[in-house]
C-alpha cells in the first residue's frame, strides 16, 4: 500500500502536449479513475506512473520516494493492459508466477502465490491453460493476478474492460473492485466509460485535453460539474446557456429560474443551467406543479423507450430538452402532446461558461 | 478443365526437370529413354572422395556460420528496428529489407572482392570470405522475417508487460520475446542455410581454393562425372526442400500465435 503523488507532469509528443501540469494525490487505498475521451492525456499518466513514459516536466512519488529516474522493472508497480498483454508462450500458472521467477523465488513460494491468485480471480483449476485457451474475460483475469502477484505498491488498469462485451465488462468491474478493497491497494484506473468511473472509484478525475477538468467523489462529478466539459462527458445533461442576475436569478429566453446550486459561482454573467434529465418532471398542465418549481413550457417531440425509462425529447422555444421517466409514466405523454416541464431549485445546478 | 490442364503442364515444366538429378542420382545407368538400376554410390561418392567431402565441410561450416552471425545481426537489429516509431525507422525498415535484394550479384560480388583485397581486411580467397558473403547475402532475407515476428507479437505492449513484472531488457529478452519470435529466428536461419548451402555466383567470385563449396564443386563435376554432380544436386535439392518444408511449419505455428 502506497500513497501516489504527482506533480505538475507534462508530456509532449513532438508538438502535441499529451499532458499539462497535471497534479494529483492518490491516498492509499484509494480507487481513483481516470476518465476523458481517447487522446484526453489519461493513458500517458499512466505510462508515467509506470515508467514506460519519461516525464517532460513534473515529479512522480510514491511513498516519497521520486520515482522519475527508476526504471519501469525497478518500481514495483502492477499494470494491467487493455490488450491482456498475457505471454502466449505460457501457461496460466507461469503467467502469474512470472514476476517471482524473475525474483528468484523458490518454486514452493510461486506454487502457493498461483494458487492463492488463482482463488483471489476465481479460476481455480486453471493453472494448465495457455492463454489462447481463455476467453477475454478469463485472460484479464490472469492478467490482474499476474500484476498483484509480486504485491506490487500499486496497480495501474489501462481500459481493462474495454476489449469485452457488456455483460463480461460489467461483471469483472465488480470483481476488480472487490479484489481491490480486499487488498486494500492503491488503485488508478484509465477509462473512457463514465459509468465505469462512477462505479468503480472513490474519486474521478475527468480529464479534456491534456488537462484535468474536476477531481472529485462521483457523487459530486455527477451532481455538481464545475465546467460544461464535464457536465456534458458524464452522464446525460441538459445544458441551457443563460444569465445569471444579481439577485440570484437564471435567465432564460426571458423566463426566470430560481436556482440555489453552484454556489462557487460569484457575481453575476453568462453561465449555463445543467439539468440532469431525471431529475426533470412532466405536469400536463401548470396547475398540476408546485409552486416552488421552476416550469418551462414545451411539446413532446419524440419518445424513446430504454427498458426502466422512457427519455421524451421536448421541444420549448427553439430549445431541445431531455426528460428522463418512469417507463408506464412516459406512455401518459405522446409525440405531439404539449407539456410542461417542471424541477426544483434544488435540482438544478449553475455552471460557467468558461472552464477554469 | 482447362485450368487442371495448365496446372499439369506447370507441373510437368517445373517438377519434372528438378526431378530429373534426383532420378539420375540414384541409377546406374541413364542412357535409353528410361534409367537404370538403382544405386547409392554416386551419393557415397560425396563422402569418400575426399574432393567432395572437403567441399561438404567447407558448405556446411560456411552455412552455419552464416546462420549464427545472421542470428546474432538480425535479432538485435530487427528488435531495435521495431522500436523505431518514426518515419525515418519506418524508411530504415523499409531500406534494410530491399536494398541488397535489388544488386544483381555480380556487383556484389565486385564490391565484396574491392572491400576486403586490402589490409588489415584481405580477406578475398579465405573461407572468412565466403562466410562474410553469405551473411550478407542471407541476411535481407532473414532480416524480414525476425522482423515480421517482432511486429506480429506487439513487442511493445509484451515487453512493457514483463517490464512492470520486475523483468530487466536481458529477462524480457531471454523469458518473453525471444521464445516468441522463435519460430521466425528458425524459419530465417533456415532460409540462410538453404540459401547459403546453394550459393554459387558471388561465391564463385570471392572464394579462393581454399574455399571451395559444394555447389562450386558441383560446376567441376559436371564436366567431370555427371554422376557424382546429379547426387551433389540432388543433395542440394533435398537441403532447399527440407528448409521448405520446415519453414512453413514454422510459419503455421506463427499464425496460430498470432491468432491470440
Amino acid at each position: 500500500m502506497a500513497r501516489v503523488e504527482v506533480e505538475g507532469l507534462t508530456k509532449r509528443f513532438g508538438r502535441v502536449i499529451a499532458v499539462q501540469d497535471f497534479t494529483l494525490e492518490v491516498k492509499e487505498g484509494e480507487l481513483v479513475s481516470l476518465l476523458g475521451p481517447s487522446g484526453c492525456g489519461k493513458t500517458t499518466v499512466l505510462r508515467c506512473i509506470a515508467g514506460f513514459e519519461r516525464p517532460d516536466a513534473g515529479r512522480i512519488i510514491v511513498d516519497g520516494q521520486v520515482l522519475n529516474e527508476v526504471p519501469p522493472e525497478r518500481r514495483n508497480i502492477g499494470m494491467v493492459f487493455q490488450t491482456y498483454a498475457l505471454f502466449p508462450h505460457m501457461t496460466v500458472a507461469d503467467n502469474i508466477a512470472f514476476s517471482l521467477m524473475i525474483r528468484g523465488r523458490p518454486r514452493e513460494e510461486r506454487e502457493r502465490v498461483v494458487k492463492e491468485m488463482l482463488s483471489l480471480v476465481h479460476l481455480e483449476g486453471m493453472e494448465d491453460r495457455y492463454p489462447h485457451q481463455l476467453s477475454g474475460g478469463q485472460r484479464q483475469r490472469v492478467a490482474l493476478a499476474r500484476a498483484l502477484a509480486m504485491r506490487p505498491k500499486v496497480l495501474l488498469l489501462d481500459e481493462p474492460l474495454s476489449a469485452l462485451d457488456a455483460k463480461i465488462r460489467e461483471e469483472l468491474r465488480g470483481e476488480i473492485r472487490r479484489i481491490q478493497k480486499t487488498l486494500g491497494i492503491t488503485t488508478l484506473y484509465v477509462t473512457h466509460d463514465q459509468e465505469e468511473a462512477l462505479a468503480l472509484s472513490d474519486r474521478v478525475v475527468v480529464m479534456n485535453m491534456g488537462r484535468i477538468e474536476q477531481v472529485g467523489t462521483p457523487a459530486e462529478i455527477y451532481n455538481a460539474p464545475r465546467t460544461p466539459f464535464v457536465a456534458m462527458f458524464v452522464g446525460t445533461m441538459n445544458l441551457l446557456p443563460g444569465r445569471l442576475e444579481s439577485d440570484g436569478r437564471f435567465l432564460w429566453k426571458g423566463t426566470a429560474f430560481q436556482v440555489h446550486r453552484g454556489v462557487e459561482i460569484h457575481g453575476r454573467g453568462e453561465v449555463y443551467l445543467a439539468l440532469r434529465p431525471e431529475r426533470l418532471k412532466i405536469a400536463a398542465s401548470p396547475d398540476q406543479i408546485p409552486p416552488e418549481h421552476n416550469r418551462i413550457p414545451g411539446r413532446v417531440e419524440w419518445v424513446t423507450f430504454l427498458g426502466p425509462i422512457g427519455r421524451l425529447t421536448v421541444r420549448s422555444d427553439g430549445e431541445t430538452l431531455l426528460v428522463d421517466l418512469s417507463s408506464d409514466e412516459a406512455i401518459r405523454f405522446p409525440v405531439g402532446s404539449p407539456v410542461w416541464i417542471h424541477f426544483h431549485p434544488e435540482s438544478a445546478h449553475l455552471v460557467p461558461k468558461e472552464s477554469g | 478443365m482447362i485450368r487442371w490442364i495448365l496446372f499439369v503442364f506447370l507441373v510437368l515444366y517445373i517438377v519434372v526437370p528438378m526431378l530429373m538429378p534426383v532420378i539420375f542420382s540414384f541409377s546406374v545407368f541413364w542412357q535409353d529413354i528410361l534409367p537404370q538400376g538403382f544405386t547409392l554410390r554416386w551419393y557415397e561418392a560425396i563422402l569418400t572422395r575426399p574432393a567432395n567431402y572437403e567441399a561438404l565441410l567447407v558448405s556446411l561450416t560456411v552455412a552455419s556460420s552464416a546462420v549464427l552471425l545472421n542470428v546474432l545481426i538480425t535479432v538485435p537489429a530487427a528488435y531495435a528496428l521495431n522500436r523505431m516509431a518514426s518515419k525515418w525507422g519506418q524508411r530504415l525498415r523499409e531500406g534494410a529489407m530491399i536494398l541488397p535484394l535489388i544488386f544483381p550479384p555480380l556487383v556484389v560480388g565486385t564490391a565484396l572482392l574491392q572491400a576486403f583485397t586490402r589490409p588489415p581486411l584481405a580477406l578475398t580467397g579465405t573461407l572468412w570470405m565466403v562466410i562474410i558473403a553469405h551473411t550478407i547475402l542471407g541476411f535481407p532475407f532473414m532480416f524480414r522475417i525476425v522482423l515480421a515476428a517482432f511486429q506480429t507479437i506487439d513487442e511493445r505492449t509484451l515487453s512493457e508487460a514483463a517490464a512492470s513484472l520486475g523483468a530487466n531488457l536481458w529477462q524480457r529478452m531471454r523469458y518473453v520475446l525471444i521464445p516468441n519470435v522463435l519460430p521466425g529466428i528458425l524459419s530465417g536461419a533456415l532460409l540462410v542455410f538453404a540459401i547459403s548451402m546453394g550459393e554459387f555466383e558471388v561465391t564463385s567470385m570471392v572464394a579462393g581454393f581454399t574455399a571451395q563449396t559444394l555447389p562450386l564443386r558441383l560446376f567441376q563435376q559436371i564436366r567431370n562425372d555427371m554422376r557424382v554432380a546429379s547426387a551433389i544436386t540432388a543433395f542440394l535439392i533435398y537441403v532447399s526442400f527440407l528448409s521448405f518444408m520446415l519453414m512453413s511449419y514454422l510459419g503455421a505455428r506463427m499464425r496460430r500465435l498470432r491468432a491470440l
